[in-house]
């Protein structure tokens, strides 16, 4: 079934994905990911001393802290900045979620790492862009992870019937319901899945292999960029 | 040289090898935690384990290169040599701020704490030491991390010959003294000796 798209992908194609790392001299890794129009940028700071309050340090592990920001630039059309801060929260815990499964946080006892990451624009899919670039820039400051974790939506703009992979900002937003999963493409888990609207057994089963499909592509963009700033 | 590796990459079958830093044990392989190098190392010949211990290594391997850490970031651990700088002093301890850890500074902004108490200072007469007479704030110190210690800081402890006050400055003219021997350090210009607990010195 061929399905018109805006930008004339095929159901099943991804955008261009582009990554590059080492972006941000401050941070321990940062990385800038772009799904066409979508940009993020990403950087990890740390492991630092201490965290939130002296009594929640453990001893035994390292906490992560995510906090995700959108640009006030991001979107065209008017803003709505309390909106915008909901949506920031629900991003985080989102991204955060995603990454601690991956992060070994045993290996920086009593210390913290920040992960900051700024939406620049957004066109639809900035959540797997976002954990494609943090989990790129902890790969770069050397926290311990189990695997890289890439992510990636698959959307049905006429319900579960017909998928979309890597909807773009229009086809996101006429879609009844969409799929995005944040998966360890080398272990075979998932670490996040979040899923918005109706759906049954076997076309929600379909759409995780539709977004399982794009996360392969996502982790071969990241592999690929990462391997190349090894120093030899 | 051998290709770099990234997270999640299978290295060796797990009975082969031991998972050193920067790798971990998933079912039957070892796998790679962090991107860089890997690394394998014979065991000691006395080892009970005598499979090669495997890790990875960001950045440059050296050939027969063994004072590089493996894993990812650089942490203080137990047993290792770390430079600071004196905060704080009171009767019983002393805070500083670690600034190197086995020869390689530490990022600024990582702000990790130690404390040397007062009976890690020396290894002798530990109970009659003088705080004030051993440290004072903005001497450079070199210890060996005894434990991760509180929630705040990591446990020093200076109590062996090479390990003590490297750098202090004169209260007199803010000169670097000369350690004359291993309680003294002596300002060069006007010749007045100050205690410290100094650290012997190759």
């Amino acid at each position: 079934m061929t399905i018109p798209r805006e930008d004339g992908r095929s159901a099943e194609q991804m955008r261009p994905i582009f990554v590059k790392t080492g972006v941000i001299s401050q941070a321990a890794g940062s990385a800038y990911v772009e799904l066409d129009k979508t940009k993020v940028m990403c950087g990890v700071y740390g492991p630092r001393q201490g965290g939130p309050g002296i009594d929640k340090v453990e001893f035994d592990r390292g906490r992560l802290d995510v906090d995700v920001k959108l640009a006030t630039f991001a979107t065209s059309g008017p803003r709505g900045k309390v909106a915008q801060g909901d949506a920031e929260r629900e991003f985080s815990s989102i991204v955060h979620r995603a990454l601690s499964g991956a992060v070994m946080t045993e290996t920086f006892p009593k210390t913290t790492v920040d992960v900051f990451a700024t939406v620049l624009e957004a066109n639809g899919s900035e959540l797997c862009a976002t954990i494609a670039a943090a989990s790129a820039a902890l790969c770069e400051a050397g926290v311990a992870m189990r695997d890289l974790v890439s992510a990636c939506t698959g959307g049905g703009a006429d319900g579960p019937n017909a998928l979309l992979l890597d909807p773009a900002r229009g086809e996101e937003a006429a879609a009844e319901a969409g799929v995005t999963l944040a998966y360890m493409c080398r272990l075979g888990e998932a670490s996040q899945v979040v899923a918005t609207g109706t759906w049954d057994g076997e076309s929600l089963d379909d759409a995780v292999q539709l977004a399982a499909s794009g996360c392969a592509r996502v982790d071969a963009a990241l592999r690929e960029a990462l391997r190349s700033s090894v120093p030899a | 040289m051998t290709a770099p590796v990234l997270p999640g990459e299978p290295l060796r079958h797990a009975d082969e090898v031991r998972s050193g830093p920067g790798t971990y044990v998933r079912g039957k392989s070892v796998v790679a935690a962090v991107m860089g190098h890997a690394r394998t190392t014979p065991a000691a010949d006395d080892a009970d384990d005598k499979r090669p211990l495997v890790e990875v290594i960001k950045g440059p391997v050296v050939t027969g290169d063994a004072t590089g850490r493996g894993g990812g970031t650089l942490l203080p651990e137990v047993g290792d040599e770390v430079f600071a700088r004196v905060l704080r002093i009171n009767p019983r301890q002393v805070w500083c701020e670690i600034v190197a850890v086995n020869g390689k500074a530490v990022n600024d902004a990582s702000g990790f704490q130690g404390i040397v108490r007062q009976q890690d200072v020396r290894a002798t007469e530990i109970d009659k030491v003088d705080m004030y007479e051993s440290f004072l704030p903005a001497d450079v110190i070199r210890a060996k991390v005894l434990s991760l210690g509180d929630q705040r800081s990591y446990y020093l402890t200076t109590a062996r010959n090479e390990l003590g006050v490297v750098q202090a400055k004169s209260p007199f003219t803010g000169e670097p003294m000369v350690p004359v021997s291993w309680q003294e350090m002596m300002c060069p210009s006007t010749q007045v000796k100050v205690s410290r607990k100094v650290a012997k010195v190759d």
